[in-house]
């Protein structure tokens, strides 16, 4: 009979106080899944959004131009520097991307805005949300295959506004590296809609070809690269391990870094959150002391003739935390049954929240998502349990400490 | 067995005084004996002369104000309450008026509990327990918790509990208080006769009038202090 199954067997002494105890770290650990899992996938949605209209998750920029955006500040090898960054540790996929501001016009109206140079083939719906929330026509891309060369893509405010429809002609004027302004006609081939307001107003996407062309950037050159990786954690290690692929000469940097806005909301929002956590666990671990405090009260009698018998105190101490660290591990196998059915239903099907919402949410130029779905990251499999470990042991320290301190001859004197 | 061995404990002038209050209470009052390997040997007196008192100290549950206390030579006074575990665990049995067995466990593992503690491999203890057991009787129950059995069986459990280290004293606080005639008898047949064929030294704490028949050595105290030392049996 060793002190884990001593420990097992007192833990069922009282059935129901056991069960009603590792239900509340079941119920903490469903909490924390939930919670932090429904932050996680917002954060991820957000941040990917973002990345997937510009930046990226890493961003590959020359000198200067995060500061003060111009496309002469541009990548003149970014295919080359873009291969060389695909084989980086962490990355999957790297697409150039050509950012300039420019005029867009129909026989009516003029508007300003942002002119994004793409590559069809690779800005695709996962890398791309405007070819993701295409509501009509297609991503610049014939049934043969290939690039439209004179296509363009528009946000459907703009369309309406412009009075443009799917092979509607918008002139777009931008001034190109040497200072010239220069023009060119484009058909409308697809109209997206972001839901936010001055995106779906000012932006045109174009092939980049066609931008490096008209714009004399030269063949291969990009003002950006746009490089994805599978999470928005691991963008620092992803920076870091680009910057060494792509070498020197350029700026590489993670969301948090051209994204600023997003970055606070994301730390300030996740901190609120591990704080709610926080007590979420102060409660419960006052639980855990309750029952463990209760536990070696009614059974002083019987701690005191285990000292009596020869246990040594630290021996005592161990057993009371180890009936708490089964508690615990009940609670988390008890926490993990209640969690899958639900973290399933989260992660498949999600709640819509959008009928109570009766305007749409926006943080840092993206629209939330308001179907919310669960996501959790690599670190949450170890946090949470690390977390209902040490939760369980923090509780039943000081009635562990109080088993050891007894004194057998005392507690032999209580009656049973 | 010979009652002229070397003492296993020895107290020499113990005292050990109570505060309730403002009143003192002088539970030992400067006792001094001997107790010898082999011996079957009975604490008795009127409730308050010190008898539990004398147990607890010579079990190293507590510790005397004055005075000191030798157990196989070594004293116990001053020790640490680690080293009063140690002590306990490996040198000393105690068999408690009310069994004070472990419920949740089986009569097999409350038995095995301190060779556990011990660290006494599993195939050894294992052995010891199943001969402990047949020892008191009950082989047969070794399966069995302390709520399923009889208060003279749980009774048994607890002296196999105290004789499977072989420990150098055996103590005995009142074991045949809550048990009928003929229970308490049997118990005593079965640590009588561990005494004789084993060689397990006991000394009991008692004022059951059974117990000090079977004693071979009787030891008077009133008021903290040894009136009578009376030895008897096939020696004499």
């Amino acid at each position: 009979m060793d002190l884990v199954r001593l420990s097992w067997r007192n833990l069922w002494r009282s059935k129901r106080r056991t069960l009603i105890t590792s239900l509340s770290v079941a119920g903490a650990v469903w909490m924390a899944t939930t919670f932090l899992g429904i932050a996680e996938w917002a954060y991820n949605d957000m941040v990917g959004k973002s990345a997937t209209m510009g930046f990226g998750h890493v961003s590959v920029a020359a000198p200067g131009y995060n500061d003060d955006p111009s496309i002469s500040k541009r990548i003149a090898n970014a295919e080359s520097m873009a291969k060389a960054a695909s084989a980086a540790r962490g990355v999957q996929a790297v697409v150039p991307r050509v950012v300039g501001q420019g005029l867009f016009a129909t026989a009516r109206k003029t508007t300003g805005g942002l002119l994004l140079g793409i590559d069809p083939k690779r800005d695709t719906a996962e890398r791309n949300l405007f070819v993701k929330k295409l509501e009509q026509g297609t991503a610049l891309l014939g049934k043969d295959g290939k690039v439209d060369d004179g296509g363009c893509i528009i946000g459907a405010r703009m369309a309406k506004t412009l009075q443009l429809e799917l092979g509607s002609k918008l002139v777009w004027t931008a001034t190109d590296v040497e200072g010239e302004i220069v023009s060119e006609v484009a058909r409308v081939r697809g109209i997206f809609q972001t839901g936010v307001a001055e995106v779906d107003m000012g932006t045109v996407l174009l092939p980049i070809d066609k931008a490096r062309r008209v714009l004399k950037l030269g063949p291969e050159a990009a003002t950006i690269l746009a490089v994805f990786n599978h999470e928005h954690r691991a963008s620092a290690a992803v920076r870091d391990a680009v910057s060494k692929a792509v070498g020197p000469g350029v700026e590489v940097k993670t969301w948090q870094q051209t994204q600023p806005a997003m970055a606070s909301y994301v730390q300030v929002d996740r901190a609120s959150n591990e704080i709610f956590q926080l007590l979420i666990g102060l409660v419960v671990a006052a639980g855990i002391l309750n029952t463990m405090l209760m536990g070696v009260l009614e059974r002083r009698r019987e701690l005191g003739v285990l000292l009596a018998i020869g246990m040594r105190p630290r021996r005592l101490f161990a057993l009371v935390i180890l009936e708490s660290v089964w508690v615990g591990l009940l609670g988390l196998v008890l926490g993990g049954l209640l969690v899958l059915p639900w973290a399933y239903f989260l992660y498949s099907t999600g709640i819509d929240l959008s009928g109570m919402m009766t305007e749409q949410l926006e943080v840092g130029g993206v629209v939330f998502d308001m179907t919310l779905h669960l996501r959790l990251a690599d670190a949450h499999y170890f946090v949470i349990p690390f977390a209902v470990f040490c939760l369980t042991i923090g509780a039943a320290l000081y009635p562990a400490l109080k088993a050891a301190r007894l004194e057998p001859i005392e507690s032999l004197r209580v009656l049973d | 067995m010979n009652a002229s061995a070397s003492p296993i404990v020895e107290l020499r002038e113990v005292s050990r005084v109570y505060h309730q209050g403002e009143f003192e209470i002088r539970a030992l009052d400067g006792l001094s004996l001997a107790i010898e390997a082999g011996e079957f040997a009975a604490l008795c007196g009127p409730s308050g002369s010190g008898k539990t008192t004398a147990l607890n100290l010579i079990g190293a549950l507590d510790a005397p104000d004055s005075g000191t206390i030798t157990l196989q030579g070594r004293d116990i006074g001053g020790i640490s309450r680690t080293e009063r575990s140690e002590l306990r665990r490996d040198k000393l049995g105690f068999v408690f008026q009310a069994y004070n067995l472990i419920p949740v466990l089986t009569a097999f593992e409350n038995a095995e509990l301190v060779l556990m503690l011990q660290g006494m491999p599993d195939k050894e203890r294992r052995e010891r327990v199943m001969a402990v057991l047949e020892a008191v009787g009950l082989g047969e129950l070794a399966n069995r918790r302390p709520d399923e059995l009889s208060g003279g069986q749980q009774q048994r459990v607890a002296i196999a509990r105290a004789i499977a280290t072989r420990p150098a004293l055996v103590l005995a606080d009142e074991p045949t208080a809550n048990l009928d005639t003929a229970t308490a008898e049997s118990l005593l047949d079965v640590m009588e006769k561990l005494n004789r064929e084993q060689g397990v030294t006991f000394l009991f704490s008692t004022h059951d009038q059974k117990v000090m028949d079977r004693a071979r050595r009787i030891v008077r105290l009133r008021d903290g202090k040894l009136v009578a030392d009376e030895r008897r049996g096939e020696e004499e």
